[in-house]
């Protein structure tokens, strides 16, 4: 008896070792997996809101430039407008292209800023959707001034623009999970805080400050 | 690198610049994402050859001497830096993979035209 566990422990012992490896490499490939969908971020996430309400924010900052470097030759606001339009188009695209690759939707039934939580809640007026967007009114004032008229409102507009989307930014890099997110929203409050600082010096140097 | 800020960015895509060119411009392109290749009068005329055909075709980069510099060829990204001794240093290549447009950028995103051409 004790020669027939003998003969047979080699053989247990390879089972054993086959059956604990299968199931090393079940766990793995599910924690894997697992990891994985724990990255897409979901329709109702912080990263999907975040994404979406950032590239409709950053669309009316191109949008504002375009308007300013057509009133005025002033070549200060005019680099700073073209600054900002290559910067936040681009940054526009990395979120949609984010959306895209989640596979969510560009946009959402849910009202704007819902990510943010209930404080963030923002009433939508004549246009501007979301903290700092400037309202059609606005927008048509830019596009009737001209020369420094034009480049202080744009000015005025732009750093109450900023200052609403460096609050949406820091909302997402205190909440959201994904890595390449978490920085992108970074560098948004750090280079739009930079922008504001410009801003008030340009604003000075035409007589004028940032509140009306 | 980091230093004084210049709202106007050097232009840095695949410019290269004969003369030194204003410090805090520069600095500017590297907030773009750019990499800026600076070299002294000790590197060989060779080498300087080499990396301004590089940089002719690198879009998000720029080259010009400075003469402050201690190491005869130095690439700087922002808050990156590699001295070289000469442009055949395997570093450079590595270098300029990683930090063109890359993961150290302060406004990813912003463009390396449009800014100043000297």
């Amino acid at each position: 008896m004790s020669t027939g566990i003998t003969r047979r422990t080699p053989v247990l012992i390879t089972v054993g070792i086959v059956v604990v490896l299968a199931a090393a490499l079940l766990v793995g490939w599910r924690a894997v997996e697992g990891t994985a969908n724990a990255a897409t971020p979901g329709d109702r996430s912080v990263e999907a809101g975040f994404s979406r309400d950032m590239a409709v924010h950053h669309q009316q900052a191109v949008e504002m430039s375009f308007i300013v470097r057509d009133r005025t030759d002033d070549e200060a606001v005019r680099t700073l407008a073209y600054d900002v339009i290559n910067t936040q188009a681009n940054q526009r695209g990395m979120l949609l292209g984010w959306l895209e690759s989640w596979g969510l939707n560009k946009t959402s039934t849910r009202a704007p800023m819902t990510w943010m939580g209930h404080g963030a809640m923002y009433e939508a007026k004549d246009g501007s959707l979301m903290p700092g967007m400037a309202t059609n009114t606005q927008l048509d004032q830019l596009r009737k001034a001209t020369g420094k008229d034009a480049e202080i409102l744009y000015l005025r507009l732009m750093t109450a623009h900023h200052q609403g989307g460096i609050d949406m930014a820091r909302g997402a890099v205190k909440t959201a999970g994904d890595d390449k997110l978490v920085r992108l929203a970074r560098t948004m409050v750090d280079g739009q805080r930079a922008e504001i600082d410009l801003m008030a010096d340009m604003l000075a140097q035409r007589g004028a400050e940032a509140g009306q | 690198m980091g230093g004084d800020h210049n709202p106007v960015w050097a232009n840095c895509n695949g410019d290269v610049y004969d003369k030194e060119i204003d410090e805090t411009n520069a600095v500017h392109s590297l907030e773009h994402g750019a990499v800026w290749i600076t070299y002294t009068d000790k590197a060989a005329a060779t080498d300087v050859s080499t990396l301004k055909e590089r940089v002719k075709k690198t879009p998000y980069t720029l080259m010009s001497p400075f003469a402050g510099q201690s190491s005869p060829i130095t690439l700087s990204a922002w808050g990156k830096q590699l001295s070289v001794d000469a442009a055949s240093d395997p570093r450079v290549e590595k270098f300029l993979t990683k930090y063109v447009q890359g993961e150290q950028t302060p406004e990813p995103g912003a463009a390396c035209t449009g800014g100043k051409m000297a």
